[in-house]
């Protein structure tokens, strides 16, 4: 069997008394879309947080790519093709919706000072930018906003804003935190049919925290379910729904 | 002919105040566009000063070459000091930039056998060697200038150079990271980029044009010592970076000219208050420091700043 | 062995010294998330209201152990009102928070220059009187106004310990330190709560002000001088800690009188306090009384 793109052994997260994130364990193969599930507080963004580097777990190994990455930074991580959305959408306030989808790009000789420095370095590489740029943001419905501030985009827009960007990364495996919240319903189906198309042309992975449990069903191939920092269930979407753990986590959790 | 024969005291001025548009020109690529709010940028104005002048006095080398070298030390020391305080909360970092500033400008005192200590030391090659040259070869033409107008001409076409630098460095794809990072530390991380780097970088050129200023410094007095490098020198950056508005680049000369140049240096020429010198020269504090409390409380975003970049120097 | 115990004796006394100074300051932190540049000013002002009574007026210096908290608190108060209340209200964020100090900060350091000169002076007192029975028994030096700064920072100290422990102000000060969300919801009244650490925090430094002004001297940025190193107390105590403070004066004092024995160069003796401090931040940045939250 092929080795799995991302391996994930007991991650284990404390917050002082509270265990965040519990001895959790997980492999995704590549091309493959997974949604992740859990009751609020579940521990699912702080899983995020530990696989993706922005905060070091007390225990447990990340692997991507067949490599070890547990001792990697989040931007080593990002670099090597698996990038993570926020939560709450980011956005470069002050930076045009252009620009915050064109920075993006990997391999600008300009966006390092000493790149900087030399006139006129990477001025192809920056109109194939560009180009991309502009067929992002027309896929995601931003081209008419293309110049405005992402100051002044609203929470669902800046969600796909940030969609938008870190495709520009050209990733291997994204983690989506919430990619829908606050996402009007027709962008969403929009939203996940690209999922699909990045999917079955450049055999992209996917893992994406969802509360909707109809997207959920709808959009991905397996389910992994996380309560109280455990995981505690992994299927088909179909097995998961009816499993007695899940259906107790969710009505017994008092959420 | 004569060529700028006599400058007079407000050419003197003017060459303090263009001294000061350079070195407030790092500062706002720091605090500006970088977002590290560096209360120790006097300590680079020191490293110049005293790198420059030591390698040229004392060890032979060019002046050009010393200048270039006391930048590569500045920025060696700022990514140093980058290391480990970046990673500090506001307050702290600002705490620890400004101890900084003040444990070198200990050891400038206390390291005689470098710095020669509070007696102070001497850069006399440009003033002595370079302009008398200069003055005696055009007198020769015919043309008469004033003994410090070399400096005052130097210094002004510096900072039109960086100034310029700055400004284009600020807009190519480098300079729109650096305002990413400023705005969220996390979201440029998430992109596969170390946002960490850019902020060292930032620290860096603003510590690379503040001692190039330290030495226009050092050029200027011919003979300087540590106590020109208090922390006064920082805040009166700071006034002048935050009158201008942050980040930007052009006002930053102007209010270096207006505040430094007219206000604290010129004072003295246009202002007679009647009061004996050492009380006129508290006066003139006085005035900078209320001037930096109203200006922060009633128009933080400057002359020509917009208010989201005062609210976005705070992540 | 002597050299020691006389070190021991000098970071007793600077500790103290640097105790009452750096209480305030944490208090204003913890309560106000504020830190203050001007704080070592507020030291200098209350060292010149000591020399004001002392020399210009010809009075006792007992007198200026009242006035100068009395001046020192009611400035502090003054800001309170005109500059960080409003700058509060207008939502300001660090960055003019710390440059607002800075400018208060050298408003009042040129405002005292401005009327008292910049040369050093010192008070009408005699500042070489030693306790003899520490001569005769020990051979040991220690000041008379060493001894005396020692006794009121003790003295003062655990009032100010009281204070917080026992009265319905302290636990507001504490509640306010702790979580100010929380704090206003089960009713602190804020205000009078911020008004009332001003007033303690300056009345604290004024008196330090007048200490130093008798153990060192009088000089327009004496103040300025000890304020990096009182940020170096307060840092390594733990920031807006009361008790990290005091803790961290000691540490900072002792340190710096027993490491400047190795250094062999008494003027390294502040260089050292900053890099304790540094060193500090780097491995424990909320020192060692201080919580975790309040650096977040
Ligand atoms: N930095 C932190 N410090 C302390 N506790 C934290 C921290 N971050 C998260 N927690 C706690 O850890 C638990 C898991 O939080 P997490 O955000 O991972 O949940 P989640 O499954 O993403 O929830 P939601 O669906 O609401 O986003 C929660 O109880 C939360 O309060
Ligand atoms: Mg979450």
């Amino acid at each position: 069997m092929s080795e799995p793109l991302l391996q994930v052994d007991g991650i284990t997260k404390r917050f002082g008394g509270l265990t965040a994130v519990d001895d959790v364990g997980f492999s995704l193969e590549p091309g493959t879309i997974t949604a992740l599930i859990g009751p609020n507080g579940a521990g699912k963004s702080t899983l995020f947080h530990c696989v993706s580097g922005f905060i070091r777990p007390d225990g447990g190994t990340v692997r991507f790519n067949g490599r070890g990455v547990s001792r990697r930074s989040a931007h080593g991580r990002a670099q090597l093709g698996m990038v993570r959305t926020f939560q709450i959408p980011t956005a470069f306030n002050r930076l045009t919706v252009f620009e915050n989808v064109e920075l993006a790009a990997r391999d600008q000789p300009a966006d390092r000072l000493v790149g900087a420095l030399v006139p006129g370095l990477g001025r192809l590489r920056r109109s194939a930018i560009r180009t991309r740029t502009n067929d992002l943001l027309e896929t995601f419905g931003l081209a008419d906003k293309a110049d405005d501030l992402a100051g002044e985009l609203s929470g669902g827009q800046r969600k796909l804003l940030e969609f938008a960007r870190v495709l520009m990364t050209e990733p291997q495996l994204l983690l989506l935190d919430e990619p829908l919240a606050g996402v009007n319903p027709a962008l969403g189906e929009r939203l996940f049919a690209h999922v699909n198309r990045l999917r079955s042309d450049h055999g992209m992975t996917f893992l994406f925290v969802e509360h909707d449990i109809r997207t959920v069903m709808d959009h991905s191939d397996r389910v992994l379910v996380m309560a109280q920092g455990a995981l505690i269930a992994d299927g088909d979407p179909e097995t998961v729904r009816r499993d007695p753990a899940v259906v107790e986590a969710y009505l017994g959790g008092g959420e | 002919m004569e060529l700028l024969a006599e400058i007079g005291p407000w050419g003197a001025v003017a060459t303090v105040a263009g001294i000061y548009a350079i070195f407030a020109m790092g500062l706002q690529v720091q605090v500006g566009h970088g977002g590290v709010d560096n209360f120790g940028q006097v300590a680079f104005f020191l490293i110049g000063a005293y790198a420059s002048t030591i390698l040229v006095e004392q060890h032979g080398m060019g002046l050009v070459a010393g200048t270039l070298a006391g930048m590569a030390i500045a920025m060696v020391a700022a990514v140093i000091v980058a290391l480990p305080t970046l990673r500090l909360r506001g307050d702290f970092l600002a705490i620890t930039t400004l101890a900084f500033g003040e444990i070198l400008r200990n050891v400038a005192v206390n390291e005689r056998g470098l710095t020669k200590g509070s007696a102070g030391i001497d850069a006399f090659t440009f003033r002595i060697d370079i302009v008398r040259e200069l003055r005696r070869s055009l007198r020769d033409q015919d043309i008469l200038v004033d003994r410090l107008a070399p400096l005052l001409i130097l210094t002004w076409v510096l900072v039109l150079v960086v100034a310029l630098v700055t400004w284009l460095l600020l807009r190519t794809p480098w300079g729109r990271v650096l305002r990413a990072v400023r705005e969220d530390d996390a979201a440029v991380r998430a992109l596969g980029k170390n946002a960490f780097a850019y902020r060292a970088q930032a620290m860096a050129l603003g510590a690379a044009w503040a001692a190039l200023a330290g030495t226009l410094y050092a050029w200027n007095q011919v003979h300087f010592s540590p106590s020109g490098f208090e922390p006064i020198v920082t805040f009166a950056g700071f006034v002048i970076i935050i009158a201008a508005g942050l980040g930007t680049i052009w006002g930053t000369v102007l209010m270096a000219i207006l505040i430094q140049g007219v206000l604290i240096e010129g004072s003295r020429y246009w202002l007679d208050t009647g009061l004996p010198n050492a009380q006129e020269a508290s006066l003139r504090y006085m005035v900078v420091g209320l001037a930096l409390m109203l200006i922060v409380r009633f128009r933080p975003q400057g002359l020509f700043g917009s208010r989201a970049e005062m609210a976005a120097a705070d992540e | 062995m002597d050299e020691l115990a006389q070190a021991v004796l000098n970071s007793l006394t600077a500790g103290s010294l640097y105790a009452l100074a750096a209480v305030g300051l944490t208090l204003v932190y913890g309560v106000l998330r504020l830190t203050n540049f001007a704080h070592g000013d507020m030291l200098t002002l209350g060292a010149y209201v000591g020399y004001a009574i002392n020399v210009q007026w010809n009075l006792p210096l007992a007198l200026a152990f009242v006035a100068a908290p009395v001046v020192v608190a009611a400035f502090a108060v003054g800001t309170e009102y005109v500059v960080w209340r409003p700058l509060r209200r207008a939502g300001a964020g660090l960055l003019q928070k710390l440059l607002m100090a800075i400018g208060l900060a050298l408003f009042l350091r040129y405002a005292i220059q401005f009327v008292w000169g910049g040369d050093r002076d010192f008070y009408e007192i005699d500042n070489t009187a030693t306790i003899a029975w520490v001569r005769d028994a020990f051979d040991l030096t220690l000041g008379f106004y060493d001894l005396l700064t020692i006794v009121i920072s003790l003295v003062v100290l655990v009032g100010v310990a009281l204070l917080l422990a026992r009265t319905l102000l302290g636990t507001s000060m504490r509640a306010l330190s702790d979580d100010v969300d929380l704090a206003e919801s089960s009713g602190v009244d804020t205000d009078r709560t911020v008004v009332w650490t001003w007033a303690l925090s300056g009345a604290l430094v004024g008196l330090a002000g007048v200490l130093a002004g008798a153990t060192i001297n009088v000089y327009p940025t004496l103040g300025w001088d000890l304020l990096l190193t009182i940020f170096a107390c307060v840092i390594v105590g733990g920031i807006g800690s009361a008790y990290g403070a005091l803790l961290g004066s000691y540490v900072i004092a002792f340190s710096q009188e027993f490491l400047v024995l190795v250094v062999d160069d008494q003027r390294y003796k502040t260089t050292i306090g900053f890099v304790i401090m540094v060193l500090v931040l780097l491995v424990r940045p909320q020192g060692i009384l201080g919580s975790k939250r309040a650096v977040n």
